[in-house]
């Protein structure tokens, strides 16, 4: 058998690297987002058809298995709720990190396309990662999640006031940790990301900033918006039936724009972000 | 297969004839599309996308060919680039320009 082959030469434009360029990064997440729209769709299509499954037979596996009296009482309602939440998380987080590995595969593996078919064998090297980062990354909305049931039981509109109050936090979480995603794959462990998080931080948090912003407007917001006329009681009453179709209708729409488009063209700008900041040193 | 010398093959160096005697080697050249993507990258040093674009293959399957033909000694990685967009890009060369396929049967005993 012959050598492998010589010796890999390493072209980089250091010109352009390091200037704050966020609408480029946005600009470039959605290019790269349309080029790469079948692994993205099918990695979010399998998201949903998991979650479906997995609520449905927990949700069957409650009415036709447990007796009667488990059924009533509340506490275990709440057990029931809770298990459907973390098996919805357990899902989510799995999935939402596989968008870092297709970004990864994109952007960072020199082959520049993503294979959907790539999607189960990437979470079974990568798939502990993938759920500690989405655990961390998305820490307030599951804490969040846990305790909306039992402070609606001790007083209604309590969890809509701490929604409001969580919302500056969970994205300011996830700001913070967004960075440690481009870098799960590069890096040999959890820890060596989140280390790699905050080194990314250092170097250029303004653009991070205004990136994420940038994003969050653009992709995230609409949906927050609409998960607060929904939420909101005044709103409801006083939209009437037609209004109060046209608030759900927008928050489904807000909804399918977030997990379908905004969650992946983020996954891609942080990725760019990481790339452009860390390959030319490397 | 007669084994080049690792140190000529920089980024731009290219063998003249590359003598193919390992018979494993040869099902693997003799296959239509990794001879379209070979034949490509004689002419110049490319990436999976320009192949893409070139032979409107899949790039999986472009990628599963490179493997092989890498593998085997046939085409080596030429040079990764960051391109502005901060992409990386793998650039593939061949390593010749010309293979021979020599085999002898039965194999003549060492």
């Amino acid at each position: 058998m012959a050598s492998k082959g010589g010796m890999i030469r390493t072209n980089i434009d250091y010109q352009n690297y390091g200037k704050d360029d966020s609408l480029d990064d946005i600009k470039i997440g959605w290019v790269l987002f349309r080029k790469n729209l079948w692994p993205i769709m099918a990695n979010q299509l399998i998201t949903i058809a998991i979650l479906y499954l997995a609520v449905v037979s927990i949700k069957w596996g409650v009415t036709t298995i447990l007796p009667v009296p488990f059924r009533a009482s509340p506490s275990n309602i709440m057990m029931v709720l809770l298990l459907v939440d973390f098996t919805a998380y357990f899902v989510f987080f799995l999935f939402q990190g596989r968008l870092y590995g297709i970004a990864y595969d994109v952007m960072s593996s020199g082959d520049q396309f993503a294979e959907a078919r790539k999607t189960f064998q990437d979470l079974r090297v990568y798939g502990s990662r993938y759920l500690l980062f989405g655990l961390i990354l998305y820490g307030p909305i599951v804490l969040l999640s846990i305790i909306e049931g039992p402070l609606n039981i001790i007083a209604s509109g309590i969890a809509e006031s701490l929604l409001f109050a969580m919302f500056p936090v969970a994205f300011a979480c996830f700001i913070a940790f967004m960075e440690a995603g481009p870098a799960l794959r590069v890096k040999r462990g959890i820890k060596e990301a989140f280390r790699e998080n905050f080194r990314t931080m250092r170097r250029d948090l303004r653009r991070i900033l205004k990136t994420s912003i940038l994003t969050g407007l653009l992709c995230f917001v609409p949906h927050v918006l609409s998960i607060f006329l929904v939420i909101s009681p005044i709103f409801l009453k006083e939209s009437g039936t037609v209004g109060s179709g046209l608030i759900v209708f927008a928050f489904i729409i807000t909804e399918d724009w977030t997990f379908f488009v905004g969650m992946p063209v983020q996954a891609l700008v942080a990725t760019r972000i990481y790339n452009s900041l860390h390959l030319p040193n490397e | 297969m007669s084994t080049p010398d690792p140190d000529l093959l920089n980024a731009h160096t290219m063998l003249d004839q590359m003598v193919i005697d390992d018979p494993d080697v040869v099902p693997i050249l003799f296959h239509v599309e990794r001879q379209k993507i070979l034949l490509s990258l004689i002419q110049e040093e490319k990436t999976i996308q320009d192949l893409r674009t070139e032979l409107q293959l899949n790039p999986g399957t472009i990628k599963r060919h490179l493997l092989a033909l890498t593998n085997c000694g046939l085409v080596r990685l030429s040079r990764m680039v960051v391109n502005p967009y901060g992409i990386r890009m793998k650039y593939y060369r061949a390593v010749a320009r010309q293979y021979i396929v020599s085999l002898r049967w039965p194999a003549k005993e060492e």
